[in-house]
């Protein structure tokens, strides 16, 4: 699953590169498929229940699973770009969240919040504990910094499939929940709304926008539990460090 | 990519193959593949430190 995970932070770099005004979706999702594939790999998503593309890029509003397509990307917007990469029957699943060229203030925060929470949940990921740890601390860094976390989506284990139990959702209680035992692989993947945390579905039955319209972010790691304590298997260069509380 | 939690409309169900994941093995960094005995429903380590 690690070398899974690399090839996936390689694919993310490298669309991250491609990212700018006018760039369409599609484009992302062609330049993904064409490394992974390369790489000796499958992209996990493509065709995985239907879902036509190698990857979700979801813009703006769009919470998660936007289908790739002709849509261009423009100056300002935020675009999430959510890969699996499947390598020896193995599963890796993470998503960022970037901007697209120069944002608002509030922008940036939404994705400085969304990411520190992701961390937040990797640090509670320690032997032990429990999922309703991890959602907790995921929850505690959004809603402390006045965002939503959307419930109405949940992350869950991966390893030879891409969804395995157990969920792991992103607002919870500490100490309730499955036990983290040494082994279990779990994508945690904060799904943030500035606004309201509700969302709806679109009629092509995959895309999932905030109900009120609001920016949403999404970022996302694999992450093994070990003796040793949470081990990322998808690390890309993140230097975002925990928000504080009530920085806002 | 998410998945909706139980009892959403939309939600589609987890995967039916579980009970495997992957572990570090003891003599060395690297991520190997283990095969697992699906007992629990949970893709957690529950036969050691073996590698394949």
């Amino acid at each position: 699953m690690a070398a899974a995970g690399d090839i996936l932070v390689k694919t993310l770099d490298l669309v991250e590169g491609r990212i700018r005004p006018g760039v369409t979706t599609q484009e992302l999702d062609e330049t993904a498929e064409r490394f992974i594939r390369s790489q000796g790999a499958t992209p996990t998503f493509k065709g995985y229940r239907g879902f036509p593309g190698s990857i979700c890029a979801s813009a703006n509003s769009m919470v998660v699973h936007g289908i790739p397509g002709s849509q261009k990307l423009s100056k300002g917007d935020l675009i999430s770009v959510d890969v699996g990469v499947t390598l020896d029957g193995w599963v890796a699943d993470a998503a960022r969240t970037f901007p697209v060229g120069e944002i608002t203030e509030e922008a940036q925060r939404l994705l400085d919040v969304t990411e520190a929470s992701l961390h937040a949940g990797v640090e509670a990921c320690q032997l032990g504990s429990r999922i309703g740890d991890v959602a907790n601390a995921v929850q505690t860094v959004v809603e402390d910094n006045g965002f939503s976390v959307v419930r109405s989506l949940v992350g869950h284990g991966v390893g030879r499939s891409l969804h395995e139990p157990p969920e792991v959702p992103n607002h919870g209680t500490p100490g309730q929940g499955p036990k983290l035992e040494e082994g279990m692989v779990i994508a945690i993947e904060p799904m943030v709304a500035i606004g309201s945390p509700g969302i709806r579905v679109d009629d092509d039955e995959w895309s999932v926008y905030t109900v009120d319209g609001s920016l949403a972010a999404h970022f996302e790691f694999t992450v093994a539990i070990t003796a040793n304590g949470p081990r990322v298997l998808t690390p890309w260069n993140a230097t975002a460090a925990p928000a504080g509380k009530g920085s806002n | 990519m998410g998945i909706f939690r139980p009892g959403n409309a939309h939600y589609r169900g987890f995967a039916t193959v579980v009970g495997r994941a992957a572990m570090r093995c003891r003599s060395g960094g690297c991520f190997h593949a283990l095969e697992l005995a699906p007992r629990t429903g949970y893709a957690h380590l529950c036969n050691g430190f073996e590698c394949l």
